[in-house]
């Protein structure tokens, strides 16, 4: 215990945590800063200040007394206590400045400044007055046990009467003296609180003054460690019911972990050396756990005075503090004990492994949870058509379960989430601390667990009165590149006299061929230049941004070429100014929120464009190709989700046999797909009712059964094409939230999908837009137009539709776009994104590995995809929060680098190298030592 | 208490490790660019041993087409030449007794550090190229090549320190042994 006075563990407790939460507050103060008003800035400049004093003083001292060889004292460990419990208490009273209110949420939702300080400045206080504890209970001299636990309870018991009943009887005139005399008291009387309960634990561990008898130290010991926790929970789970400020305990394991904690602290070593290695090896099982309770309440400890004659029960706060030293106590106890029977390497290796057993089995079972989350998630957003997937849809609900109380969680709590560390563990283990939307777990949920869909809440446009003011265009031609560079300059204005919150949000359909390539908002009177970021990170950052009424303006792809633009906010008659730059080679006709704007002129260049990967084509190369009929089939996709029984069954066989007597030529080839959360297909020849009952889990995954289905025949490309029929009870219960649009070129002949009806008539839906909503005015015809086959060698065909837009064709359908073809503002690299795009939708399951390069790309050729977006957003705060979020999203998932082609030759991990040549060195000094001893 | 007996030496080793984080920081922040003192020297020795040539950008580095390859600025061997020049440092402060030899020997060691890195760096790419051809690594590729590099720097860094140790260990050894004799004339 002694050791402690020792430089180096000041240097450890105390002068490393408060030079890194120097630094972390630096960072944090850096992050906010945008936020704050003068009065807080110069709150944060105090506390920035003098944390830089104390921890610098902090730190010389140390190192001083390192190099003189000397042993802390007295002077130095009571102030210690003395000016950080007063840093504390600056910390807290000033803790409204320092945080403010006016701090979106969103900004700092992953820190809590209250955790940060809490745990790096307790250990400092605590160590001060630890030592204090020592240096002034010589171990000479007889004490009394009983007498410190009479002070430390007489304290609070002093600090209630002296603040309810003392401090009132005088008149303050001015309240903020009262206030600060208030807070001083309690400090005061906490501080001396715990001297006496610290000085108390001595004595008690270390047996000195009147010795405790074997018996009643084991009862303390089960007091400790079972009866205390226990209550604690009990008193915890009923005082903040539903509330859970420090987190959720109520939970199978943490009691039961409490319970068998305690059996194996309480029981005493035995006269079998093996069986006290077992009750050793178990200590440091469940020496996690303890560690884990001390740490979570190591920032509230100081409230315990107040709590303690508040509540009563404010003692059961310091149960995890006090189970940490006991644990400590019993385990070099033992280590003693078993230290001549066993030698030391085994009885270190031992106890690292069993430290290392609760961590390991939570990562474990955490490992297991992404295992099934992220192939879940790549069997719905990133499928390989192709492949088959057995997902464990046990495990899989478990999880979303835990995700979905991970998102309920209060946010008045002081640790934001449900375990504390433990829930961040998870969140970085499982999710890379991303999160899963609502609309996407219910989506899951739907598709595995055929719960009730619904369909994703759509951002609700709100601009009719909102509007464009004035147009202007202005066309440039690059010569040397024979592009067009447009410029659309808008003027916005909201007519509305009384409200002040509007947004303009429009989309609008680029022509093929046509990319943004810059965008500005006017933020007052300074036209903010638009950064190009990754789309998730730009569209989190548009909806945090827009819950706060500040002001961002958005460009980003929704399905195929249409854009969506918004801006936020409009104040009442307020106009503002914005625009965007397009890159396109031939003139266009741009629809843009009912305003036909033509851009560009003609000009005797050619836009056809053809190399080894990629083609594009004009309506001059179209119209030189052969035209082709191909034959339609029926393609059935039936419910097969959980709600589907035998009757039902039977009603849909005879749908499909009533419809065939009408359209007997469709039939040729049809094929039939059960469609639930797997899609099974077959020809309808086969024997395909056998697997109907045995395929049922999950609801009507529709939007994969046509994706699925689309490629498929896309990549088969023969000389038949298919219709698509879907054969349900309820078609407004089928998974399907998007068009099809971004596969269009997969369907040239057919942009409808049919229903059949119980009565046997074919309903029509839009595979191109709005695919739910039934299209009375369009039945179903028999005729379908000739398509035009692209040669693209002796066995591959492309068809085309045969209409007057042109067309990006993909030669090579697993297409990987060359470096070089990458550069700023070129219409070829715009080119090659959109290719590219096209062949992620043939080829979901390359998303993962390649999505990445595709934000690169479109970062350096600054040219918009459906990867990025572009973004104007208000202040510094929200770049750099923009940034942070972004460096999140790209480095999600583990497939950064893994099966890239071009192999990275990074250098082998610094820690690693650096560790284990440490550790090597150690070896052989150690070997060295021992050999000349 | 046992007494920890601190030297002098402690402050050179503060601030040996004060400089690494120093680096260590500016390093956070830069570009290829920025580290090319490091990358081009290697690059130069894998154009010539691999007979290819490279295209240099600020975003990716040195990619060499015909190997497939990128060198940048996570394959500079800004760590190697960190932990190298710090087991110098430890080693040469530790021996040196002179002020001044101390300071000289720290400045030193980053210049043999220096050397070093281009040396062993180079050599753990051009066996990552060779084990990149070899195709049971494929499917593991990225393990396999960590695994080779952590192999490779760990090697030449033990061997470093084991040779360095070996020639302080003779010179003590003969500084004692002189000073016996003229202890016994």
């Amino acid at each position: 215990m002694k050791n402690l006075l020792h430089p180096k563990w000041n240097l450890i407790i105390n002068v490393i945590p408060a030079i890194l939460l120097f630094f972390y507050g630096v960072y944090h103060f850096d992050l906010i800063f945008s936020y704050l008003n003068e009065k807080q800035i110069e709150t944060w400049n105090h506390f920035l200040i003098s944390l830089g004093i104390l921890s610098g003083f902090s730190t010389i001292y140390t190192l001083a007394l390192l190099i003189k060889k000397t042993k802390i004292n007295l002077v130095f460990s009571i102030s210690q206590t003395i000016f950080y419990f007063s840093f504390l208490v600056y910390f807290f009273t000033n803790y409204i400045n320092l945080n403010p209110f006016s701090i979106p949420e969103w900004l700092v939702s992953e820190i809590t400044l209250f955790q940060y300080f809490g745990t790096f400045l307790l250990p400092s206080i605590l160590y001060g007055l630890i030592l204090s504890v020592l240096l002034v209970t010589p171990e000479k001299k007889k004490y009394y046990l009983l007498s410190n636990l009479g002070y430390a309870l007489i304290f609070p018991i002093l600090c209630f009467f002296f603040v309810l009943g003392i401090l009132p009887l005088f008149k303050f005139s001015d309240s903020k003296f009262r206030d600060h005399l208030l807070v001083i008291s309690i400090a005061i009387f906490t501080v001396l609180f715990f001297f006496y309960l610290f000085r108390f634990i001595y004595i008690l561990i270390l047996k000195k003054g009147k010795k405790p008898s074997k018996t009643w130290y084991r009862i303390w010991i089960f007091i400790v460690s079972f009866v205390f926790p226990i209550a604690g929970l009990i008193v915890y789970q009923e005082i903040f019911h539903g509330i859970a400020p420090l987190g959720e305990f109520n939970n199978f394991w943490i009691y039961f972990l409490t319970g068998f904690n305690a059996l194996i602290l309480t029981v005493r070593n035995v006269s079998n050396k093996n069986l006290n290695f077992i009750l050793h090896f178990l200590k440091f099982v469940t020496l996690p756990f303890s560690f884990y309770f001390f740490i979570v309440f190591l920032p509230i400890l100081p409230f315990s005075v107040i709590a303690i004659f508040m509540i009563g029960f404010g003692f059961l706060m310091l149960s995890p503090f006090l189970l940490f030293i006991f644990h400590i106590r019993e385990l070099s106890v033992s280590f003693k004990i078993l230290e001549p029977y066993f030698s030391k390497i085994k009885l270190i290796g031992f106890s690292i492994l069993g430290i290392l057993i609760i961590p390991s089995i939570l990562t474990f079972s955490f490992i297991q949870d992404k295992i099934t989350i992220d192939k879940t998630l790549n069997y719905i957003y990133n499928p390989n058509y192709f492949a088959k997937e057995t997902i464990q849809t046990n495990r899989l609900e478990n999880v979303l379960q835990k995700i979905k109380i991970e998102k309920k969680k209060n946010r008045n709590t002081l640790f934001e989430a449900s375990l504390p560390y433990i829930s961040s563990y998870y969140n970085w283990i499982v999710l890379d601390n991303l999160t899963l939307s609502n609309n996407k777990i219910q989506e899951i949920e739907s598709i595995f667990f055929d719960k009730n869909y619904q369909k994703p809440s759509t951002d609700r446009i709100q601009n009719e009165n909102v509007k464009i003011t004035d147009i202007q265009t202005e066309s440039k031609f690059d010569e040397t590149t024979k592009t067009w560079i447009s410029t659309i300059d808008l003027k916005i204005k909201n007519f509305d006299e009384n409200s002040w919150q509007k947004e303009y949000a429009t989309t609008l359909n680029l022509p093929k061929g046509c990319w943004i390539s810059d965008y500005y908002l006017y933020v007052g009177d300074i036209k903010e230049k638009g950064i190009l970021a990754e789309k998730k990170s730009a569209m989190w950052i548009y909806s945090s941004i827009r819950n706060e009424r500040k002001d961002p303006g958005i460009l980003y792809y929704l399905t195929g070429n249409k854009i969506a633009f918004r801006v936020f906010p409009f104040t009442a008659l307020e106009e503002r100014k914005t625009g965007i730059e397009l890159i396109h080679k031939e003139p266009i006709t741009l629809n843009f929120d009912g305003n036909q704007l033509n851009l560009g002129e003609k000009k005797n260049n050619t836009l056809f464009y053809e190399d080894e990967n990629i083609a594009f084509l004009t309506l001059n190369e179209k119209n030189k190709l052969k035209k082709v009929k191909r034959k339609p089939y029926f393609h059935f996709l039936i419910d097969a989700s959980d709600s589907i029984n035998t009757q039902n069954k039977e009603e849909f066989e005879e749908r499909i046999n009533q419809i065939k007597t009408t359209f007997p030529t469709y039939f040729k080839n049809a094929k039939i797909s059960l469609v639930n959360s797997a899609i099974n297909t077959f020809s309808l020849d086969e024997n395909w009712k056998q697997f109907y009952t045995k395929n049922k889990k999950g609801g009507f995954y529709l939007d994969r059964a046509i994706r699925e289905n689309l490629v498929k025949s896309y990549r088969n490309s023969g000389e038949t094409f298919p219709i698509f029929i879907t054969v349900t009870n309820d078609f407004y219960d089928a998974i399907l939230n998007k068009d099809f649009t971004d596969l269009e070129f997969t369907f040239p002949e057919n942009r409808w999908f049919y229903n059949l009806t119980t009565e046997g008539n074919l309903e029509s839906y839009s595979l191109k837009e709005n695919p739910t909503k039934k299209i009375d005015s369009i039945p179903f015809k028999e005729t379908f137009k000739s398509v035009l086959a692209y040669q693209i060698n002796d066995k591959e065909i492309r068809y085309l539709k045969n209409d007057d837009y042109p067309e990006i064709i993909l030669k090579n359908e697993f297409l990987e776009i060359p470096e070089e073809k990458i550069k700023e503002k070129n219409w070829v690299s715009a080119l090659y994104m959109e290719a590219k795009n096209q062949s992620f939708h043939l080829f979901p399951e390359t998303l993962e590995k390649d999505w990445k390069k595709s934000v690169k790309y479109s970062f350096k050729s600054q040219i918009m995809n459906h990867f990025t977006s572009y973004l104007v957003v208000e202040n510094e705060s929200q770049k750099k929060a923009l940034f942070k979020k972004q460096k999140a999203v790209l480095s999600g998932k583990n497939v950064l680098d893994a099966g890239e082609e071009t192999t990275r030759m990074s250098e082998p991990s610094f820690y690693i190298i650096s560790a284990i040549l440490l550790l090597y060195i150690l070896y052989t000094k150690r070997k060295k030592r021992m050999r000349l001893s | 208490m046992k007494e920890i007996v601190l030297t002098k030496n402690y402050i050179f080793y503060g601030i040996a490790i004060f400089l690494l984080f120093l680096l260590k920081f500016w390093y956070k922040n830069t570009s290829a660019d920025d580290v090319g003192f490091l990358l081009k020297p290697v690059d130069e020795f894998i154009s010539l041993i691999t007979n290819s040539n490279s295209i240099f950008t600020k975003e990716t580095g040195y990619f060499h087409k015909k190997l497939n390859i990128y060198i940048d600025k996570s394959c500079s061997g800004f760590n190697l030449w960190i932990i190298a020049t710090m087991l110098f440092i430890f080693q040469f402060v530790t021996f040196l007794k002179k002020d001044l030899n101390k300071i000289l020997a720290i400045i030193f060691s980053f210049f043999i550090g220096y050397i070093f890195t281009i040396i062993v760096n180079t050599f753990r790419i051009y066996t990552a190229i060779i084990f990149k051809n070899i195709s049971i690594f494929e499917a593991n590729s990225k393990f396999t090549h960590e695994f080779i590099g952590a192999i490779i720097n760990l090697t030449f860094l033990i061997l470093a320190y084991t040779f360095i140790q070996k020639i302080i260990n003779k010179n003590n050894y003969e500084k004692f042994a002189s000073s016996k004799m003229e202890f016994n004339n």
